[in-house]
């Protein structure tokens, strides 16, 4: 240190520090710099209120005592620094620690390796992963750990790691000691000296086995849930939380002749039968908000154009919260069972109808046959016996679904009471009688052999009576069957004055209910009868007996 | 009095019974088993009533019930269902239930006046 005065030049700074030296009413100032290692630290100062000279005995004392400040502060600095340095030094050994023990107990394999693959270190996960210890591995190349078939992904992860890019979430196959192969997602990044250059890599391996294999399992479950999906009977769909339609399965589709652009979200509206589609939604919507499992039944629309009726059902799917996630929803086709349904109404219906009938028959058979009934025990066994025509003649239709019967079946059930005396035959083609018809010939039948069991030829002991029946051609280009009645060897015969109900009956049914007529004769052996009706086409079963039916 | 009386019935026994009840209580009767030959009988006859079952082998009987009433005629329906199994417009007229009771079918009979006897009143 010199001790020459020093000249300050005047700079703003200096000027303003004169000045506020001035203020302080300091008139002169010596001061001496403090050093240490890094230059200036400080300075050690002297000031006085009046000008004056420093005498050299002064200079020196104050530069003995910036010395030994100097030092002083050396000493500090150096103390502090030391404390500072070991913390620093125990702090950065805990981390070290800390991390090898983090790295040596991780589930993950973590290798590093250097720019040519050689393994520099190898924690426990990878010796746990991949079956190699350290001591194997460390100084090899990390080659041994790739398959075959994946040789060509080093070269290019050591290229990318040179350039300085990480790796990351790579999912490949490694093979582990025992030879096995193990699903790996890998992340790699480059390693750097302290002077930023990249000497290697460090790896991370995880084992996405189970991953994989959940993966797996999802993947399967979905394609069984689809393949039940769309090889159910039923249309199926799915819906969001807010009821929003994101899926359906191909029967939808097969039904319904739309696509899912059309069908998505509420599009199903489209489809439904307008008489319905505003209950079917707002009940849909009730429960999507309530959570309540849904079922309705409504008409969807096929691509035919013609409505189905479908018996619907949803039910929510939740999470393991039990928050509703999604809907699953059904719709089976009950098309069939509401056709048996109504078929079923429409029989009920039809069964009272003709029951009804029937008990208005039955009553007008007794009103007629007590109507003037002398003898109260014959008119009971005319009742009867008309009752047991009618019941002959249900029994025929029931037997054939009440389609009808054929005459030559009709004909030997109405004969059966008066046939045990064997002088009653008959003989003619086949014939398919509609089930009125067979009622009119039955109940007419009946009538004209009481009336000859009473009047005719089978009253005496040698009469005949002889039925047969032919077809033939009547007007409109109708086929029309004609019956002939004839009764031989009986007594003389009258038309009575009054015609009976029996009589009327015959005419009545045959001629103009069913467009037919009939002819009466009473002649000297007993009574002939012609009964002509039309036939339909379709209804006589001619196919089925071309040859004759008798009874000789 | 005499009435002229149209029976539509196609159950042969009951139509020919009904027909041999009303001529015994002295009427006269046309009987018919199907709409159209009901139709023809209205061409040609005056009636003083008509008796109308409903459903005759599955055509229903109510286009010749409303073309008789335009007629003037009054009509009275035979039903098994009785007064519900008629279309609601229908269900004011007279109903005999099958089955019928002589009794109803008399005092119905009884009650209706003679066409001639009622455009006599109405001049």
């Amino acid at each position: 240190m010199s001790r020459s005065r020093y000249l300050i030049r005047a700079t703003p700074s200096s000027i303003r520090l004169a000045r506020g030296l001035k203020a302080e009413g300091i008139r002169s100032l010596a001061f001496v710099p403090l050093m240490s290692s890094e230059g200036v630290s400080g300075k050690f100062m002297m000031y006085f209120s009046d000008p004056r000279e420093f005498p050299p005995e002064e200079i020196e004392l104050a530069i003995t005592v910036a010395r030994h400040l100097e030092f002083a502060l050396q000493r500090v600095a150096a103390e502090q620094k030391l404390r500072e340095s070991e913390a620093r030094y125990r702090a950065m050994a805990m981390d070290s620690q800390l991390l090898t023990a983090v790295v040596q107990s991780s589930d993950d394999a973590i290798v590093s390796k250097n720019l040519n693959g050689i393994i520099q270190t190898w924690n426990g996960g990878a010796e746990r992963l991949f079956g190699y210890s350290a001591e194997e591995m460390v100084g090899s190349p990390v080659t041994r750990l790739i398959p075959d078939d994946r040789m060509n992904e080093e070269p290019r992860i050591l290229q990318r790691i040179s350039n300085g890019e990480r790796v990351e979430h790579f999912d490949t196959v490694r093979r582990r000691k025992d030879g096995s192969l193990v699903d790996v997602s890998l992340s790699i990044s480059p390693v750097r000296d302290g002077s930023g250059e990249i000497i290697g890599a460090s790896k991370i391996a995880r084992n996405i086995s189970g991953r994989k294999r959940m993966e797996e399992r999802l993947r399967r479950s979905e394609e069984e849930f689809r393949s039940m999906a769309e090889n159910i009977s039923q249309l199926a769909w799915m819906t969001d939380r807010e009821g929003w339609i994101y899926w359906y399965n191909k029967r939808w589709f097969d039904y319904t002749g739309t696509t899912l652009e059309e069908m998505q979200g509420w599009g199903w509206q489209k489809i439904h039968h307008p008489d319905h589609v505003d209950r079917v939604t707002d009940l849909f919507k009730r429960h999507i908000d309530s959570g309540e499992p849904w079922e309705d039944t409504f008409p969807l629309r096929g691509a035919d154009g013609e409505y189905g009726w479908f018996l619907s059902r949803a039910q929510p799917i939740r999470d393991e919260d039990g928050k509703i996630i999604r809907w699953f929803g059904t719709n089976t086709d009950i098309t069939e069972q509401k056709r048996a349904e109504e078929q079923r109404i429409l029989l009920i219906n039809e069964l009272n109808h003709r029951v009804k009938n029937t008990l208005a028959t039955v009553q007008s058979l007794a009103s007629q046959s007590f109507r003037k009934a002398e003898d109260p025990a014959q008119a009971r066994q005319a009742f009867e016996a008309r009752l047991h025509a009618l019941a002959r003649a249900h029994d025929i239709l029931t037997a054939q679904s009440w389609e009808g019967a054929t005459l030559s079946n009709t004909v030997e059930r109405a004969m059966e009471p008066f046939s045990e005396h064997d002088r009653l035959n008959w003989e003619g083609p086949h014939v398919w009688l509609s089930p009125k018809q067979t009622l009119a010939f039955s109940l007419g039948l009946h009538e004209l052999a009481t009336n000859a069991s009473k009047y005719g030829a089978l009253s005496g002991e040698v009469g005949h009576v002889r039925i047969t029946w032919a077809m033939h051609d009547g007007a409109e280009g109708r086929r029309m069957v004609e019956l002939i009645w004839a009764e031989t060897g009986g007594p003389s015969v009258e038309r009575p004055e009054e015609t009976g109900f029996g009589m009327r009956l015959i005419e009545r049914s045959l001629s103009r209910d069913l467009g037919g007529d009939v002819d009466l004769d009473f002649n000297t052996e007993g009574v002939r009868a012609v009964l002509r009706s039309p036939v339909e086409p379709a209804r006589s079963r001619a196919l089925i007996g071309l040859g004759r039916e008798a009874r000789a | 009095m005499s009435l002229s009386v149209l029976v539509i019935e196609d159950e042969a026994v009951v139509a020919v019974d009904l027909e041999i009840a009303l001529e015994e209580m002295g009427h006269k009767v046309v009987g018919a088993g199907t709409l159209d030959e009901g139709a023809k009988a209205v061409e040609a006859h005056d009636f003083d009533l008509a008796i109308l079952d409903v459903n005759l082998n599955g055509e229903l009987s109510y286009p010749l019930a409303a073309a008789l009433e335009k007629e003037g005629v009054p009509i009275v329906f035979l039903t098994g269902y009785g007064a519900d199994g008629l279309e609601p417009e229908w269900r004011t007229r007279s109903v005999l239930q099958k089955p019928m009771k002589r009794e109803a079918l008399a005092r119905l009979v009884q009650q209706t006046k003679p066409r001639a006897l009622r455009s006599a009143e109405a001049d």
